[in-house]
């Protein structure tokens, strides 16, 4: 903190300027706002305290002591719930410039709650199911996140908000659970933009809005790859926008998850199993189109084109195709599908050409880039597509042997002449 | 600014007080208002992370055979009517869809398994909401040694004591000719004690 202002502090309330309760307030912010490792460590620790604390809490109501009367028992079952709603008040009041202690104090009162809800329900043999009590917990912990403004309470919030969509499959008002946090979200974006706490949040958003997705399959499975695949595409365009341009590799979730989930659901289809199935199980648009996943399927594909029509507008049409299919190929895949009423080689041969294209990109631009991990990307996948191709052909070990050895060489190989290449234009530059 | 985080504090507050408040008043009302029957049961120990020890119940009498209808589905809420036996114990004497408006003791259940083999009718499979009687750690163990007991000896009658209203059930006890788990668990452990 400032001396001059500290010194100046007794000064103004002897001329009746400030009053002792703003020179407190005076002293906290600066307490507060000073960032020193010490403060962070102590962030950190209060953090990890509150959870072991509310963790604790939960595990020791949960032993039940059955020689209480039914009265102490639920005096015991409010105590930690109001005890923390007290603490939170405290910080509220008299704490509202320090992170840790508003970190600290959502955390216990989250858990709190919970075990606030599980000894009412085991005194009173309620027994319940968990997707209920998860659900319930959930929604009575979403108004910590704004009145302590905890970003730990939003992370524990998104991470129960997915437990609970896996428990209870195929709930559709997850999205509308999800919506609960994404104000804290953008807030931290937009005020907070390099705090680890929204770094964990670029995370946690995306993998769990991708149980929501896979939640709402339901009669129709094989729609759910198309609904998947589209929102791989909108977060692989997000990882591509204005926001994460700076941003480093572990921190850009969205393109992450985006450009494997693409290759992975790529990879998965292009196997005869899932075209033939599809053939055989002879659907037609008119069923699918009164089911929860086309919906499901038709938001996030629109969703996609306009996040793709503004990577085609921020770059151009050229550049989109030759260095980010990944944010495209959802279209083509589409068409695919929509062939797939008709026979199965084609979807087949377009899925497998889609991959070629994919990697094909990924390791040009590599080479142009002199970028590992985009030249890599692409020649893993083109890898993984020639051994799964070699999987489905009857031919013997020893050809099948030769070309793994090929691949492997060839990996290698380019590697090892992007980083000689690397190296030399280095030099020149020293030089 | 901080006018509206301390009204939404207090809300919060309030609403996070009024979840498990109502809980405890809509349980109250049905130990207090309700009428008690004892359901027949058959047990198992699992241990629930957030609630501690309990021991299942399995109900004797938890399939019903209905007039065909293919409309039922697994997972789907359920009102099972009750009445006393003649033996004294609770008989579930229909299955309806609907709320009943014609009786007070009823209770909401789900239906577990809705077998449509048979071409004249269809069979429930009920799950029961009153299936745990939760414990103290140390005790459940052997109140499950003594309801597994008892579930083996013929002579010995084990049942749920269960508080009924308007679609609400309250486990309030198990017992076992009469005499409550928990007592019996003592006994058993004081003898234990007494040998040592």
């Amino acid at each position: 903190m400032n001396k001059h202002i500290k010194k100046a502090l007794p000064e103004l309330i002897e001329a009746e300027i400030i009053t002792p309760a703003t020179a407190d307030k005076i002293v906290d912010f600066y307490e507060a706002k000073a960032s020193d490792p010490q403060r962070r460590l102590l962030i950190v620790f209060g953090i990890l305290g509150s959870i072991l604390v509310g963790t604790g809490i939960i595990l020791i109501l949960a032993h039940n002591w059955d020689n209480l009367s039914r009265l102490s028992k639920t005096i015991l079952a409010f105590s930690p719930l109001i005890i923390s709603q007290a603490l939170c008040g405290y910080t509220i009041f008299k704490k509202t410039y320090s992170v840790a202690w508003r970190e600290s104090t959502a955390i216990l009162l989250f858990f709190a709650i919970g075990a606030c809800m599980a000894l009412v329900s085991q005194v009173y043999n309620i027994s319940g199911s968990l997707d209920s009590f998860v659900l319930t917990w959930t929604i009575l912990a979403l108004p910590i996140i704004y009145i302590m403004r905890s970003s730990m309470a939003s992370l524990l919030y998104l991470a129960f908000i997915s437990w609970y969509v896996v428990l209870d499959w195929n709930y559709g008002y997850y999205w509308l659970l999800l919506a609960g946090a994404l104000p804290h979200y953008f807030n931290l974006i937009k005020r907070d933009p390099a705090s680890n706490f929204l770094a964990f949040h670029h995370w946690l958003i995306p993998i769990s809005a991708i149980f929501g997705v896979a939640a709402a399959t339901d009669k129709h499975e094989s729609l759910i790859v198309l609904a998947l695949l589209s929102a791989f595409a909108v977060y692989y365009q997000i990882g591509r926008s204005k926001l994460f341009e700076s941003a480093k590799l572990r921190t850009n979730a969205y393109l992450i998850l985006g450009s494997l989930g693409t290759a992975l659901l790529l990879i998965i289809t292009s196997f005869d199993e899932f075209w033939s199935y599809l053939y055989e199980s002879k659907y037609t648009w008119t069923i699918m189109v009164n089911s929860k996943t086309f919906a499901t399927w038709i938001v996030a594909f629109l969703l996609a084109v306009v996040g793709g029509s503004r990577l085609v507008y921020r770059t151009n049409l050229k550049t989109v195709l030759s260095e980010y299919p990944k944010s495209v190929v959802f279209v083509l895949f589409s068409l695919a599908f929509l062939l797939a009423q008709s026979g199965d080689i084609l979807p087949i041969i377009i899925v497998n050409l889609l991959i070629v294209w994919v990697g094909m990109a990924s390791v040009i631009t590599g080479i142009k880039s002199g970028s590992f991990t985009k030249l890599n990307y692409g020649l893993v996948l083109l890898t993984i597509l020639i051994v799964c191709r070699f999987f489905d052909m009857d031919i013997s070990f020893v050809i099948k042997g030769l070309i793994y050895i090929a691949l492997g060489v060839t990996l290698f190989v380019v590697n090892y002449v992007i980083m000689k290449r690397k190296r030399s234009t280095a030099q020149l530059k020293h030089q | 600014m901080k006018k509206i985080v301390i009204i939404g504090f207090v809300l919060m507050v309030i609403i996070q007080l009024y979840v498990p408040v109502g809980m405890i008043q809509s349980a109250e009302k049905v130990i207090a208002k309700g009428k008690v029957f004892k359901f027949e049961t058959e047990p198992v120990d699992p241990y629930d992370p957030f609630r501690g020890k309990y021991i299942t119940l399995r109900f004797k009498e938890d399939r019903f055979t209905m007039d065909k209808d293919s409309t039922w589905q697994s997972g789907q809420k359920v009102y099972a009517l009750v009445e006393e036996g003649p033996s004294g114990f609770a008989l579930v004497i229909d299955l309806r869809k609907e709320t009943p408006s014609d009786t007070d003791d009823y209770f909401q259940a789900e239906v577990k398994y809705a077998n449509q083999y048979k071409s004249d009718s269809t069979v429930l499979t009920i799950q029961f909401p009153f299936d745990a009687l939760y414990l103290e750690e140390s005790k459940a163990p052997k109140a499950e040694e003594l309801y597994r007991e008892s579930l083996r000896d013929d002579d010995k009658l084990t049942y749920a004591m269960v508080s009924i209203l308007k679609g609400d059930a309250i486990l309030t006890d198990v017992e076992i000719d009469g005499e409550s788990i928990v007592d019996l668990v003592r006994k058993a452990n004081q003898a234990e004690s007494n040998v040592d």
